[in-house]
């Protein structure tokens, strides 16, 4: 008997399945059990929470939910099965509802065949594709980049990466420290996590210090707003990206994969190659990558950009063990860089300066599942080691940062009861020694914090629910007070509360809004304290505030999506409300050594605000047009004027064909002027740029590889970026030819 | 079971060793800025030249004036630290640079073996601008106000 059962793939682009691998159905003496397990299609992860349903003769037999390894298992009384049908139905937010039906004749034979062979595994799949009311998808709270999607959008840095994304911007001071910025906030609300573990890097203290991570090393991105993200941090009005290979404590694999993938610019003649393995040894599993990248100077439709060079080597190691009550992934990575900043500009080194950084992680995931009221437990630990150095002419160090993290969390699952479907509990600790020398003015510190959090997320009629709430404790502590005589350091503690609701709204099955509403608090950052000197990068002489308080702010967003057929559109508006903004304000006042304005961190009144709109349309068969457009304006309060960096609008059109073999598209990428002008900044003028993609998926040996070739900024456009250091001087890239090949074996 | 744990152990243990070995444990935060708020150029032991918080002091001379062809050595250069008093600076890394927008007007040159003292010569009439640093490295931990250059018949 075929127990396939395929509903048509209507939107191959979307695919997400539910895949019910595994069913065996075992009989006890008396009672009839069945069980089994439910994937996705795609990226075969174990559905979790979703919910199973089982009629009989019209009746509701059972209902339950899928457990964190999307395991599930009905055992039904004895009775008169015979001649009739079970139908079972699968359903979980975000996918179609798929209904089965089974003959209990067939359920019969069934039983008595896995009687006979005793729990061997016998598939059954069933297939589904995603639904298009899938909101938190639509709404863009919870979304990944993956795949295809991820194969054509894969850059050399993270940020490039994601610079097509909704809300993103691109913050830049030269091609390897290009930064995604959320909604023209400050870095602080763009956290970028790997495996659910913190990257801990100094990206976020200056604009010339890139991510430290390579993002060819991971199969997917993921993108969280909204209340979720307080799991994670205190910042619930920000975005936050966990960038994943697979989540190894759940997700099974049986066969030895292996995946190399190549991607050359010619922008910059940038050679990017990866190699990534997992081995499954029994119970064991090992997991391996490497990634070698090395780009020489970026070329720009006005010439070579000098210093915007940069290398980097990133490995990582791993071995776990999987047993459906006990989980264990212990795994670590070494990645060095090597770039240039470019110089010349006002208040920058003259001849800019090479920047050598290194990261290493250990980490450990562990996940008890308990099979009880209490699903699963989950503990972390992540060790991270980050130095970085920047060299001066001549090799001299002019720069030079160290920094020990020690993070570790427990996040405690409860399974479904009433009308719940997700409780997190967890709890958080994170100390770390951050040290600075050479041309830096702020002293060496010890930062520790202790968060517990919890989330919820339910269904209320029409509604679906989510809220969350964190409170963190932090302290830190400065070190050699008495060599900073000006601006003398002294210990702070903060306490800070962050919550966040979102209630989402199915008007009908076509229309779904969402009305977010946030409290964000976060302590000030060791360098927003302490700092107490120049800032080359900034233009600016920058004194921190020891006394500052906690950085406050309320946050609104409302958000609509229609959805039907082949057309879905979106849109959203936030108002974000610091009454405690942390911001250099210029005192007016010039240091008179480096004739450089003094700007005082100060907890500022401060409003940003704007919205998004996104469009998409299957006009023809297989045709689809596309736009997103996203603004945001930010407005001192306390000064009555503008913020400074924040993003003009921008947006990109694209007209895609797409195929079960290749796709091709071709896309515009557009930006306004920038008239909203902050202290020291210049207009920017508004451009438009045209690219070309093609993908082709083929086969060599019977293994599937893939094909990405793109031509970026067509017409060689000379164009600058409102949010970057070095746009007085140097444009964006010029024309850049782009190919990747992916191959899996 | 207890087999796998001390396998798995055994392997935790090496990847951290294996990720720890080289990393570095200090980092030296000993050199000294010099927090200058000003700078004297001395011709023959006399003020030539006063620069204080950004401004020339115009009681000693509003420009840096010299006369064609002529050449004034030696120029000794002090700086104003925020107390007031005149500093030199003595760390090996910190040297004095100036910056001319049109460097045919005039020439200036440090003196042999010395690295606050130069000299300066008219080469065009004509009028430029100059900034005087006191470099670290390559950093300037002081910088002048672009100060007018002027050479004379």
């Amino acid at each position: 008997m075929n127990y396939n059962i395929c509903m048509r793939i209507m939107k191959p682009i979307h695919i997400f399945s539910l895949f019910i691998l595994l069913c065996s159905f075992g009989a006890l003496a008396k009672n009839l059990r069945i069980e089994g397990y439910i994937y996705e299609e795609e990226s075969k992860a174990p559905i979790e929470k979703a919910s199973i349903r089982v009629y009989f003769d019209k009746q509701i037999l059972q209902t339950l939910n899928s457990d964190s390894v999307g395991h599930f298992a009905f055992e039904f009384a004895p009775g008169n099965f015979e001649g009739k049908s079970f139908t079972f139905e699968f359903f979980k937010q975000g996918y179609y509802k798929k209904v089965l039906e089974v003959h209990t004749d067939t359920l019969k034979e069934i039983r008595e065949s896995l009687v006979r062979i005793n729990y061997q595994l016998n598939p059954l799949e069933v297939i589904a594709t995603k639904s298009p009311n899938y909101t938190a998808i639509l709404h863009k709270y919870d979304y990944n980049i993956e795949g295809s999607e991820l194969q054509r959008k894969i850059s050399s840095t993270l940020g490039m990466t994601l610079q097509n994304e909704l809300d993103v911007f691109i913050h830049s001071m030269g091609t390897a420290t290009t930064k995604p910025s959320f909604r023209g906030l400050s870095p602080q609300y763009f956290k970028v996590y790997e495996n659910d573990l913190p990257i801990k890097d100094l990206s976020f203290t200056a604009p010339d210090h890139a991510i430290a991570v390579d993002p060819n090393s991971y199969s997917k991105i993921e993108i969280l707003r909204g209340p979720r993200t307080l799991l994670y941090n205190q910042t619930p009005i920000g975005e936050i990206v966990n960038l994943n290979k697979r989540d190894y404590l759940i997700e099974k694999f049986n066969n030895l994969s292996a995946e190399s993938s190549f991607l050359f610019e010619s922008v910059n003649i940038a050679k990017n190659i990866s190699l990534k393995t997992e081995i499954p040894i029994y119970d064991f599993f090992a997991t391996g990558d490497f990634e070698y990248k090395n780009a020489k100077n970026l070329y720009s439709a006005k010439g070579l950009i000098p210093n915007t060079y940069f290398k980097s080597l990133n490995g990582n190691g791993g071995i776990g063990y999987r047993s459906p009550d006990f989980s264990l992934y212990t795994f670590g990575s070494l990645y060095s860089s090597d770039y240039g900043v470019p110089g010349g500009f006002v208040g920058a080194h003259p001849n800019g300066i090479d920047i050598s950084l290194e990261r290493n992680t250990q980490s450990i995931k562990s996940l008890i599942h308990t099979h009880s009221f209490v699903d699963n437990i989950v503990i972390n630990f992540n060790r991270t080691y980050y130095h970085h150095t920047e060299y001066e002419k001549a090799g001299a160090i002019g720069a030079e940062f160290l920094l020990r993290n020690y993070y570790g969390n427990v996040n405690v699952s409860l399974g479904e009861f009433s009308l719940f479907n997700e409780m997190v509990v967890g709890s958080s600790i994170e100390i770390a020694n951050q040290k600075y020398g050479g041309y830096v003015f702020t002293p060496n510190s010890i930062f520790s914090n202790f968060s517990i959090y919890f989330y919820q997320s339910f269904e209320l009629g029409k509604h679906s629910i989510e809220l969350s709430s964190r409170f963190t404790h932090s302290y830190i502590d400065p070190q050699d007070e008495f060599k900073f005589p000006k601006n003398s350091p002294s210990n702070r503690v903060f306490n800070a509360f962050s919550f966040s609701v979102l209630v989402m709204h199915y008007i009908n099955k076509e229309i779904s809004i969402g009305l977010n509403i946030a409290r964000s608090e976060r302590a000030p950052t060791i360098e927003e304290l302490y700092s107490n000197g120049p800032h080359l990068a900034g233009y600016s002489y920058e004194i921190g505030n020891k006394d500052l308080k906690s950085e406050l702010g309320y946050s609104m967003e409302f958000s609509a999506n229609y959805n039907i057929n082949e057309l879905n559109i979106g849109i959203s508006f936030y108002d974000n409300e610091f009454l405690n903004y942390i911001f250099p304000i210029n005192t007016g006042k010039i240091n008179y050594s480096q004739l450089l304005p003094i700007y005082q961190i100060s907890n500022t009144k401060a409003r940003i605000y704007g919205g998004s709109f996104k469009f998409s349309y299957e006009f023809i068969r297989d045709f689809k047009a596309n736009l997103s457009m996203s603004y945001s304006r930010g407005y001192n309060l306390s000064e009555r004027k503008n913020l400074p960096m924040m993003p003009p609008l921008k947006g990109k059109f694209e007209i895609n064909y797409s195929r079960a073999k290749f796709s091709v598209a071709f896309s515009s990428d557009f930006t306004a002027r920038q008239k909203f002008l902050g202290d020291f900044e210049t207009e920017t003028s508004g451009y438009a740029i045209f690219s070309f993609y093609f993908r082709y998926l083929s086969e060599i040996w019977n293994k599937p590889l893939s094909i990405n070739f793109a031509i970026e900024n067509l017409t060689n456009q000379l164009y600058y970026n409102h949010l970057s250091r070095i746009k007085s001087i140097f444009p964006e890239a010029g024309r850049n030819i782009k190919i990747s090949i992916n191959f899996f074996y | 079971m207890k087999t796998k744990i001390f396998y798995v152990s055994i392997i935790l243990i090496s990847i951290f060793l294996t990720f720890t070995c080289k990393e570095k444990s200090t980092i030296t935060n000993s050199v000294e800025h010099t927090e200058a708020i000003g700078m004297v150029i001395y011709y023959n032991g006399n003020p030539f030249l006063r620069v204080k918080n950004g401004k020339i002091d115009s009681t000693i001379s509003k420009e840096f004036s010299l006369k064609l062809n002529q050449t004034l050595t030696p120029l000794e250069i002090k700086f104003i630290a925020e107390g007031g008093d005149e500093i030199i600076p003595e760390e090996s890394e910190k040297n004095l640079g100036w910056i001319i927008d049109d460097t045919t007007i005039a020439e200036l040159t440090l003196l042999p073996a010395e690295k606050w003292k130069f000299q300066a010569t008219g080469e065009k009439i004509g009028s430029t601008l100059i900034e005087f640093r006191l470099n670290h490295i390559d950093h300037p931990d002081f910088k002048t106000p672009k100060i007018p250059l002027v050479v004379l018949e």
